[in-house]
């Protein structure tokens, strides 16, 4: 079994976890409560790994962080080396591959805080990031958890994106789902059902855990708040 | 200061204007769907009115012309809602502590609690809570960060007929005791009689009177402002005499009326009578001189704890009366019946 490989997976999606907290806070936030028209074009970005084949999304990636391009070039200029197969480079695809599976619970959950409670809120003098910690944020605690959890179970199991922009370095870019399809190809089944047991079990048990702590399974939580 | 406007695109246009006592209550009476809820948001900041100037004092809430509106958090207001709106991840007196700064918190939240009559409940969390418990928690916390106006909105309607009878009672005191101007949305009668010291009838989106709030329920100044206050007859009348002594004789749909003259020659009138003025006792033996009228019992409702029975005499009209007086008079449809109104108890509206 091959334990680099699964350190990678584990440190990778708790790395984009915590990033698709910070990050999708703000955006769920925003999509939740804003009247703008700039919503009408974020909100399918936002939505576009769901439906979009990680290959094509892995190569995108792969194209704006490689050295030709300006984005790759300014990383570059700024970091000494580029993102392209790269342990960042795989986050920065990973961050993008799960945006849906933490956003779209976030901001569910978000809208579905009583609007009085908010505007109680700002009547007894709270400030807009004071209602969101005090109010909002305790009132979504399980579509918020139920995100966070949806994005680590799906980073772990990312493979297409994983293949085009990590290019497969073992103990920097090889994840658990990488190894096991090397396992596979060189025919080294043993290798690869250990492998998938302990993926299956992970997965499992971080499931139960969720469905445990909210009551309820983590699709339907993030649904219910 | 009031004088603002907001229409809604394809729906109802508002237009208020109106001065609010600087203490007191200031009740906004008028039916459902006459804007008055949204004029309470206006003033809160929650809506934005489309047009027009909110004054509070000295301060300028919003001025469409200077493109001036104080955000809701800085206009200091206490607001409380049909239905408490409660924080329910919060305790009582977490959440009446919720605006309070937190040095002063404990102090202040104990004394909250204590002016509404909850303070032994104050580890309670909002589901554990009744509804009159929930609204007077929520009194509690609007008033607890020190607002300068406390604004109401129908703070009863959610509770049953015993709840609400208490919450008034406890309402009237607490209003008393912590001596702010507020501003009390309604459409109940009584409600509005025991809390207010001023009215605002608001009617098809704009304010129909206002004044003290006696003189306006029992001389409204126009037909809208009489349908509004709840005065179940308006007919139309045409003044045919007057007398020396102030009196009139009205032709009120072919029905002789006596009332007291409203002056300004005015020939065209509404003679608006109101339920509880008209007295009903057996048979019909009509005499013009002291307004007895010969009617006939058209239908019978329950209007707990009274009994309405609408009449018609050549227009119609209705009485309260007592359960007790209705067997007594055996009274039911169809039953022939002698009302007598008092003139004064005819009240007349100029109409043009």
């Amino acid at each position: 079994m091959d334990f680099e490989a699964l350190r990678v997976s584990l440190v990778l999606a708790a790395a984009t976890s915590v990033c698709l907290l910070i990050i999708g806070l703000p955006l769920g936030y925003w999509l939740a409560f804003t009247r703008s028209r700039m919503r009408l074009i974020v909100e399918p970005i936002v939505a576009l790994p769901l439906v979009l084949p990680p290959t094509v999304l892995g190569f995108c990636v792969l194209l704006a962080l490689g050295p030709r391009s300006p984005l790759g070039q300014m990383i570059e200029k700024l970091t000494g080396h580029s993102f392209a197969f790269t342990f960042e480079g795989l986050l920065v695809a990973s961050i993008l591959y799960s945006l849906p599976f933490a956003v779209q619970p976030f901001a569910t959950a978000f809208a579905s805080v009583d609007p009085r409670l908010r505007e109680a809120g700002a009547c007894l003098g709270s400030s807009k990031a004071g209602i969101f910690f005090r109010v909002i944020l305790p009132l979504s605690r399980r579509g918020v958890l139920a995100g966070v959890i949806l994005s680590f179970a799906h980073t772990l199991g990312e493979f297409g994106v994983v293949l085009m922009v990590g290019g497969n370095i073992p103990g920097v870019t090889r994840t658990a789902s990488i190894a096991i399809y090397d396992s596979v190809q060189a025919l080294d089944y043993t290798a690869a059902f250990r492998t998938s047991a302990v993926l299956v079990l992970l997965s499992l048990g971080i499931l139960t855990a969720t469905s445990y702590l909210l009551g309820g399974l983590v699709v339907s939580a993030a649904k219910r708040r | 200061m009031i004088d603002i406007a907001k229409s809604f695109p394809g729906g109802p246009q508002f237009r208020f204007e109106m001065l609010l006592r600087s203490a007191g209550t200031t009740v906004l009476f008028g039916a459902s769907g006459s804007g008055k809820t949204t004029l309470l948001r206006m003033i809160a900041g929650l809506d934005s009115p489309g047009w027009g100037r909110i004054r509070f004092g000295d301060a300028s809430w919003f001025d469409r012309d200077n493109d001036t509106s104080i955000e809701t958090r800085h206009r200091r207001v206490g607001y409380v809602t049909q239905e408490s709106a409660l924080f329910p991840h919060l305790t009582v007196g977490e959440n009446v502590g919720f605006g309070v700064i937190p040095d002063e918190r404990p102090a202040r939240v104990l004394e909250m609690l204590t002016l509404v009559g909850m303070a032994d409940l104050a580890g309670r969390f909002p589901h554990e809570l009744s509804g009159g418990q929930k609204q007077r928690v929520a009194l509690a916390r609007a008033v607890a960060p020190g607002p300068q106006l406390l604004l109401l909105d129908e703070p009863m309607s959610a509770l049953d007929a015993m709840g609400r009878d208490s919450l008034r009672r406890d309402l009237a005191r607490f209003l008393r005791a912590v001596a702010l101007p507020a501003v009390l949305v309604t459409h109940d009668r009584t409600e509005a009689l025991a809390l207010g010291d001023d009215v605002v009838l608001i009617g098809e989106g704009r304010v129909l009177q206002q004044g003290p709030i006696a003189h306006v329920f029992s001389r409204p100044a126009s037909v809208e402002a009489a349908h509004v206050v709840g005065i179940e007859a308006v007919i139309p009348a045409r003044i045919m005499s007057r007398t020396a002594e102030g009196l009139v004789t009205l032709d009120a749909s072919g029905v002789s009326l006596i009332a007291l003259d409203p002056g300004d020659g005015i020939d065209l009138v509404f003679a608006c009578i109101r339920a509880d003025e008209v007295i009903l006792e057996p048979g019909a033996t009509p005499s013009s001189a002291r307004n007895r009228l010969a009617a006939t019992v058209t239908a019978i409702h329950q209007e707990s704890p009274l009994m309405r029975i609408d009449l018609d005499c050549g227009f119609p009209f209705a009485a309260f009366i007592t359960r007790v007086a209705q067997r007594e008079l055996d009274l039911r449809p169809g039953s022939a019946v002698s009302a007598v109104i008092k003139a004064p108890g005819v009240h007349l509206v100029p109409r043009s």
